[in-house]
């Protein structure tokens, strides 16, 4: 439920696996297929004279080197600095605050997240169908969603766990006087085959 | 008694009763507990100033019957009092007329923060 | 519910039930940071005049030009596998990548719930089903299927149609989005004194 951009993600692999398939097919083409070497290896000479008078003729006064050297380190800079924060940004979305009411003639009301959170927590413990339970507070699109996750015992009918958590929430929406956005999480976490199986009488 | 000597206008004209800080955050956590069923030393009230008028932040847990308690039985959350977001606005008028009567401060708005819960099973009515 | 909350919880249920391709991308944005901070470098030492980390960027740019002198075969080789590794990612890319999950219609909230979850639930009442142990029964359920593998106690034959009904019964009580068919099977062998 975090806000990481998940376009942005594929995008990124979706380019970059364009440039590998685009240039990596470039250089077997221009090894495997007869014609394209030859054109390669005629161009090349072309190209190479090409680059070399860009880079002399955008020489800077004073300096001696071309600016189109500079402005390339400085893409890469640019282009550096777009990646970390990329990076950094991914995961987040916890929010503080359930509720703000400023509907009142007297004032504001927060109700921050831990009263929620506290509540179902406590109300969840009870149950022997959970064997942990965790709840937390993420911000959807602007919009703070209570996570409800509860880990089941062996054997738990997931319709049974989803009703379990529900009247716990419909509850919580009496003590809060608001309907906050939920999301249930159901596992397990029985791959490992330590712990009693069910055993039917 | 006259109005004139009653009112904090009033008042002013004969001296002025000023109310520290320090004593204001006492009574506005004096109100909220009781408003709220909390403790008044585990309300945290910040005063400043607004254009000119007091803003008031108040930041409290409060007391409610568990989850489990109001699933068998929904009628406890009107007997505690209403939902929290009722019992808190309830709070921000006793706070509001509370401290207008004590300091004849105007308020800009009270704002309460309910930063959590302290479970507790149903209060007896006394 | 409202309809705010009904496309909310659209988006939800969609984030939860597909991967994020994160771990993906922060590994390929890595490697670029990596290869762009020494290119970056090998450019600027060579503006200073200074000789080159590993490769100087005219010795790039010459053999990439004379790519076709290079040794044919590791180029070609390179070649091929860049080009998969990139159709991989393409493919990774614009595939939907479904997690081992499935939504359950509920009223209040958008429920998300493991497979291995819904399985270890069915294995129980096949179990019951079929007059067998719990441990003898093996449930694994994917997108649209869960398939029961069923070890009967040599002497108790299972019956297979009680145990697709209890089953069936059992995934259609659950409202599962996407709908799973069940699909029994009963084990040749059986085992003795299960």
């Amino acid at each position: 439920m975090t806000s990481t951009n998940r376009f942005a993600n594929r995008l990124l692999v979706f380019v970059c696996g364009l440039v590998l398939l685009v240039v990596g097919g470039a250089a077997a083409a221009a090894m495997l297929v007869p014609g394209i070497r030859e054109v390669w290896k005629d161009t090349g000479a072309q190209v190479t004279d090409q680059v070399d008078s860009a880079l002399e003729q955008t020489r800077l006064v004073g300096l001696e080197v071309s600016w189109i050297l500079i402005a390339v380190v400085a893409l890469l800079v640019i282009a550096i600095v777009v990646l970390i924060v990329f990076i950094a940004r991914h995961g987040h979305g916890h929010t503080s605050r359930a509720v703000t009411d400023s509907s009142g003639e007297h004032g504001t009301t927060i109700v921050e997240s831990s009263v929620a959170e506290q509540a179902l927590q406590d109300a969840l413990d009870d149950h022997s169908e959970f064997v942990a339970s965790h709840v937390s507070t993420y911000a959807v699109r602007r919009t703070p969603v209570l996570k409800v996750s509860v880990t089941c015992r062996r054997g738990v009918s997931p319709k049974d766990a989803a009703a379990i958590v529900e009247s716990k929430l419909l509850a919580l929406d009496g003590l809060l006087g608001r309907e906050l956005p939920a999301l249930i999480q159901v596992s397990g976490g029985f791959r490992a085959r330590v712990g009693k199986t069910t055993r039917l009488q | 008694m006259t109005s004139a000597a009653t009112t904090p206008a009033g008042a002013a004209q004969r001296g002025r009763t000023r109310i520290t800080s320090k004593a204001l955050n006492r009574v506005v956590s004096a109100v909220t507990a009781d408003a709220l069923g909390v403790d008044a030393n585990r309300v945290g009230v910040d005063l400043a100033d607004r254009d000119g008028l007091l803003a008031l932040t108040v930041t409290t847990p409060i007391r409610v019957v568990s989850l489990d308690r109001i699933q068998s039985d929904s009628s406890v959350v009107n007997r505690s009092g209403g939902s929290i977001l009722d019992r808190a606005a309830r709070a921000q008028g006793d706070i509001r007329e509370r401290v207008t009567t004590l300091t004849g401060s105007q308020i800009a708005q009270v704002i309460v923060k309910v930063s959590g819960v302290w479970i507790q099973p149903e209060e007896r009515v006394k | 519910m409202s309809s705010s909350t009904k496309a909310l919880y659209a988006r939800i249920g969609r984030r939860e039930t597909h991967s994020s391709r994160s771990m993906l991308a922060i590994v390929l944005a890595i490697i670029l940071i990596v290869v762009f901070a020494w290119v970056g470098t090998e450019v600027v030492i060579a503006l200073l005049g200074l000789p080159a980390l590993l490769v100087a960027p005219s010795d790039m740019f010459a053999s990439a030009v004379g790519l076709a002198e290079q040794p044919a075969a590791l180029v070609s080789i390179a070649g091929i596998v860049a080009a998969v590794i990139g159709l991989v990612l393409i493919v990774l890319s614009l595939s939907p990548g479904r997690r081992a999950r499935h939504l359950i219609d509920t009223e209040r909230a958008v429920t998300v719930v493991d497979n291995e979850v819904i399985a270890s639930a069915l294995a129980r009442h096949a179990s019951y089903a079929g007059n067998v142990d719990p441990d003898n029964a093996t449930v694994s359920v994917s997108h649209r299927l869960g398939v029961v593998d069923l070890t009967p106690t040599s002497g108790i034959p299972a019956d297979r149609d009680a145990v697709t009904r209890a089953v069936s019964d059992q995934l259609d009580s659950y409202g599962l989005r996407p709908t799973v068919r069940a699909r029994v099977r009963i084990a040749e062998k059986g085992k003795v004194g299960a």
